[in-house]
């Protein structure tokens, strides 16, 4: 750093910086920052030079066409919907296990008919966060999340929200949770436990799902939507169902 | 297990067109971001799946004007999430499938190969944090606010990184001001 950038300039970095990356023009300078130039020296160098650094840099990260083959390859691969890499597995037949499984419980557990799903809906309806994280789920699958994470956690969600009602769950014998079950890592059978459930590969899709949940906007902000309305528990009961009927008939069709 | 091209509808004509001209415009920016701060990531198999995945909404892909910005999303969460769980598919499996710089393109090349090859080894040299936003900004073209967004984090932490990006480089190219 220059020694004579004076400490008084660095108030206006900011403002530099989006000067200089074009963001900005000199037009939306706040005033201050105008006079500031127009009376500092340094700072105006420092702007003269870091527009020639940036061209620079611009002109060696300025991307080249793609190239013919890469081109036809992305054309291709849209056109070749059941390759066996990427997003067209997220809907499987797992995918519909899953989504039956997760319907018929959540009509179950809300159904006004019965007795004990009334009861057990009040049991679950005092954690909202529970609930919100299905929900969440829901929102990934619909977006653009990967199946093991939705998967892992609903029937995590699924299997806590069971065994808070009093009985053990059978998610985990409809849902693809176990090593067995697992088609995608083999390298982490290793991990599993002996004999059991494969908790902590469970409890990485379950964080994995998370963080896709909190890494991508616009799904988050959807599940932010969808979540406030399990306020309600009709109409997010009705939403749900609605929004798992589409994903069911989706996959009926591959089917 | 049955076929599944059914759940993804074939594109039409004027999709296949549209998407003909989204690959030749859109692509060589997200195939630049990927292998600018992704080099260990098999490049050209993400942004394949990048498009694969954007084309299942092809209509807002058509319409939107912040399509790059969504590509590039849809890219960033493919090599984090190639990362996280090392997936085989998308991890480069030789050093032949990491371009090196110097394979560069003609028109990628300054009129000084020099320079550039310094400017390259400047920015491959960069935190991964502050390289992501010099490659966004500089060769993705987003704006300091559509960078807050993608990586979700504040815009003075986005201009902060960038700030601390272009110290480094001036300091090891030999510029001593900065803004």
């Amino acid at each position: 750093m220059n020694p004579e950038f004076r400490s008084a300039c660095d108030g206006y970095r900011d403002e530099w910086l989006q000067l200089v990356g074009g963001d900005s023009t000199t037009a939306d300078l706040s005033p201050s920052a105008s006079e500031h130039l127009q009376s500092c020296a340094v700072c105006r160098t420092a702007l003269d030079e870091s527009r020639e650094l940036f061209a620079d840099l611009r002109r060696a990260l300025r991307p080249a066409p793609l190239d013919p083959a890469l081109h036809r390859r992305i054309c291709d691969r849209v056109a070749r919907p059941d390759s066996d890499s990427g997003a067209l597995r997220e809907r499987g037949p797992w995918a519909l296990v899953a989504t039956a499984a997760a319907a018929g419980f959540l009509a179950f557990l809300f159904s006004p008919d019965a007795e004990t799903a009334s009861s057990r809906a009040e049991t679950l309806l005092a954690s909202h966060r529970d609930v919100e994280a299905i929900v969440a789920a829901y929102g990934l699958l619909q977006w653009d999340a990967s199946t093991e994470y939705t998967l892992g956690l609903v029937g995590s969600r699924i299997d806590d929200l069971e065994r808070a009602a009093g009985r053990e769950s059978d998610a985990p014998t409809l849902l693809p949770w176990t090593t067995d079950d697992d088609w995608d890592a083999p390298a982490e059978h290793a991990d599993a436990p002996a004999g059991g459930m494969a908790t902590p590969r469970r409890r990485l899709f379950v964080d994995g799902g998370l963080k896709v949940c909190s890494t991508c906007c616009r799904e988050r902000e959807a599940v932010d939507g969808i979540a406030s309305e399990a306020k309600h528990p009709a109409w997010y009961s009705t939403r749900i169902l609605a929004s798992l009927a589409m994903t069911m008939c989706n996959a009926s069709r591959s089917g | 297990m049955g076929d599944r091209s059914a759940v993804i509808k074939p594109l039409k004509g004027a999709e296949r067109a549209a998407l003909d001209r989204i690959v030749r415009d859109a692509g060589p920016r997200v195939y630049a971001y990927v292998r600018r701060v992704f080099p260990n990531l098999d490049a050209e198999e993400i942004v394949s799946e990048t498009f694969f995945r954007a084309t299942r909404n092809m209509k807002t892909l058509m319409m939107t004007e912040r399509r790059v910005f969504y590509l590039l999303a849809i890219a960033r969460n493919l090599c984090r999430d190639g990362l996280r769980r090392r997936r085989p598919d998308l991890i480069a499996n030789t050093e032949l499938d990491r371009r090196p710089d110097e394979d560069a393109r003609p028109d990628e090349v300054l009129d000084d190969p020099e320079l550039r090859r310094s400017l390259l080894a400047a920015i491959a040299q960069l935190p991964d944090a502050q390289r992501e936003i010099v490659v966004l900004r500089l060769s993705s073209e987003l704006r300091f606010e559509q960078i807050a967004e993608l990586l979700h984090v504040p815009l003075g932490t986005v201009l902060s990184r960038m700030h601390a990006a272009t110290r480094r480089l001036s300091i090891r190219l030999g510029c001593f001001h900065e803004p």
